[in-house]
């Protein structure tokens, strides 16, 4: 077996391993790519390769910029993203090196926004439930709905990565109201918080009131027809309250919706994780507290209901959220439990796929010229095949394999080990 | 090509293109327990695609056609992205052979070079020292190793009674692994709060600048010698 000969079986193993259509690794790769490299280097930070666009609003991005990426503006990204877990903190931490914001233009991106799009917003919500592999790209879609419901005027109740609430919960304390229940303070003024951020002017400028009263405790009231940011600023300087504030909140929102005084655009991350048992979040007896004992987790559920209209509730479901004894398959029916499912029923399911190959080459490209990519063999034909065959082209592997170019050429780098090793959302 | 011919009916060539893993040569590699099993008529494997075209080139292949071969080792693949000195750092940072956390702990130190360097030259307007700052890590880590690099030890030496601290040359191989080691070490002198690959990234970059700790330790370990030259003859008298 000669050189060439190995070369040629290890793309065949690309070719039969990786897409079931008939692929030739090399054919696919235009030669363009592989110039571009050097070509693009330039250290100027305005530089533009043909893998950018320069379409910054999200509502305009169609199949003209498919494999793409678009950039999203630095003021609008600090509001959204940076404060709570908007995106991946992976990501994050590459827009800080890069001093950019760029997404990748995905096509179940473009589909779920074509979908909400058609959406009849007079009759019950619609809910969206984006699937796939881990690493492939859900949480990065869903943060990406929120630049294009922000943009479109919705109200944004982003619930980024919810294991958040248990596995990484700061406090919990019992419940006033609700025997039996326990609310969240750290994390709810944390939320309530971003919450405000994201969506002041808009609350501002549509004046929503409060439909009715709220009894807080003895001596603190919010009144009907006071703003709705009242209530939020009193979770903000009360945490004890603030789970209950979120509740409220979100009831307002509904009805406010259904009497379309505004759209609401409910996002949530890891949605699964509320139906499972959760041994991470210990009650004062110091046993675990089962998801349903939640008032944060009940409110949650609440939204996902079809009783309202006027708003789209967009979903992820998501291994990762679960414990390594929940991790058996991918698919919504497992994930959500038939607690979830019979919740969620029915809803559209929208798979996020990993990388094309040509997405995996642009990718690549973008790093390049970012000068992410430092090893002499990335810009090589052979060095951007072995990524691609290394990380499966699933892009969290490929951005894993990226930040140290193989530095030990190895391949334990594969998903299934890098996610128990590395935090996640941390 | 006549010898190319002979070589594809060999299987020992065959075994030697199709072990996924490195050979040799260098004096860098030592033998691991786990190798004592083969004689030393056993060549290793010669992993690395250009090391095989270069012999096929030279014609020097058919002088390993006919050689027993060791298997390669796990670490030795024929990637693109294969080094011989990250490896070798791999294998001192480990303890308890606990091998994926080294190596997890090298890519993360990559990338916070590369993080580092990266701020550095966006921070910089000028192009002209722009292009001063050096952004490959691997190229910083090796120039790192060179810098830190010591020539001379001392050794105590018994002479009359007296133990003089001799100035000695030290071996490649030594040279080597001392330099690894004061890095390692720089690594870990550090506050309770800073993880181990971010100074370990930063001892790296001030190093390849021949600045730091490590290559203080250099210079002291020089002077020491150089200071002691007067015993230099009690090496081999």
């Amino acid at each position: 077996m000669s050189v060439t000969m190995l070369r040629n079986f290890h793309l065949r193993l690309v070719k039969t391993s990786l897409d079931k259509v008939s692929y030739d690794a090399k054919k696919s790769l235009p030669t363009r790519l592989y110039c571009s490299a050097t070509s693009l280097a330039s250290p100027s930070h305005e530089s533009t390769g043909f893998f950018r666009t320069s379409e910054t609003n999200p509502v305009n991005l169609n199949e003209k910029h498919l494999g793409r990426f678009y950039s999203i503006d630095n003021e609008i990204y600090q509001k959204l993203y940076v404060q709570h877990h908007g995106f991946p903190l992976e990501y994050r931490e590459q827009c800080k090196v890069f001093r950019e914001q760029l997404v990748l233009v995905r096509k179940p991106y473009l589909d779920l926004k074509r979908c909400v799009d058609a959406v009849d917003l007079k009759k019950p919500v619609v809910r969206f439930v984006l699937h796939g592999v881990f690493g492939s790209g859900k949480s990065m879609t869903l943060g990406s709905m929120a630049h294009y419901g922000y943009t479109k005027d919705f109200i944004l109740i982003h619930l980024p990565w919810i294991p958040l609430w248990t596995r990484y919960c700061k406090e919990i304390v019992p419940s006033i109201t609700r025997e039996g229940f326990f609310d969240h303070t750290i994390n709810a003024v944390a939320w309530l918080t971003n919450f405000k951020n994201q969506n002041i002017e808009l609350i501002q400028k549509l004046n929503l009131l409060t439909s009715k009263d709220y009894q807080w405790s003895k001596r603190e009231v919010t009144g009907q027809g006071s703003e709705l940011l009242a209530i939020v600023e009193h979770g903000i300087s009360r945490p004890a309250h603030a789970t209950e504030c979120m509740y409220a909140v979100f009831k307002e929102l509904k009805t406010h919706s259904s009497e379309e005084k505004c759209k609401t655009m409910v996002l949530a991350d890891g949605v699964n994780e509320l139906f499972y048992p959760c041994k991470w979040i210990k009650g004062p007896d110091r046993k675990p507290v089962p998801p349903t004992q939640l008032t944060a987790y009940e409110a949650m559920k609440d939204l996902f209901k079809t009783d309202w209209t006027g708003g789209v509730v967009i979903v992820t479901v998501d291994k990762a959220a679960l414990h390594p004894d929940f991790r058996e398959s991918d698919l919504p029916r497992y994930l959500l439990k038939k607690e979830g499912w019979e919740l969620f029923d029915p809803f559209v399911p929208i798979e996020v796929n990993n990388y094309t190959a040509q997405e995996v080459q642009t990718t690549i490209d973008y790093y390049l010229e970012r000068k992410w990519l430092q090893h002499p063999a990335s810009s090589t034909e052979e060095g951007r095949l072995e990524l691609e065959y290394l990380s499966t082209r699933n892009p969290r592997t490929l951005m894993e394999l990226c930040n140290s170019s193989g530095s030990s050429g190895t391949f334990l780098h594969l998903p299934f080990l890098s996610f128990r090793f590395t935090g996640f959302f941390r | 090509m006549g010898s190319l011919r002979i070589l594809k009916h060999c299987s020992s060539f065959q075994r030697l293109l199709t072990c996924s893993n490195s050979f040799t040569p260098t004096p860098s590699t030592i033998q691991s327990r786990r190798y004592a099993i083969f004689p030393d008529s056993f060549i290793h494997p010669i992993f690395r695609e250009e090391d095989q075209r270069k012999l096929i080139e030279s014609g020097e292949a058919a002088k390993y056609a006919y050689l027993p071969v060791k298997p390669a080792r796990t670490t030795e693949t024929a990637s693109v992205f294969y080094d011989d000195l990250v490896d070798k750092i791999i294998n001192h940072i480990m303890r308890m052979g606990q091998k994926q956390l080294a190596r997890n702990i090298i890519d993360k130190t990559i990338q916070t070079i590369k993080k580092v360097q990266l701020a550095k030259y966006y921070d910089t307007q000028d192009p002209e020292e722009r292009a001063k700052i050096i952004l490959n890590p691997w190229e910083l880590l090796h120039k790192a190793l060179e810098n830190s690099k010591p020539f001379l030890e001392t050794t105590p030496i018994k002479r009359g009674g007296h133990t003089y601290q001799v100035p000695v040359p030290i071996r490649e191989k030594k040279q080597q692994a001392l330099a690894i080691k004061w890095l390692i070490e720089a690594g870990k002198e550090k506050e309770d709060d800073m993880r181990f690959f971010v100074k370990f990234a930063y001892e790296i970059i001030e190093a390849a600048n021949g600045t730091g700790q490590v290559i203080r330790r250099k210079q002291e370990l020089h002077k020491k010698c150089e200071a002691n030259r007067a015993y230099a003859h009690y090496r081999w008298s």
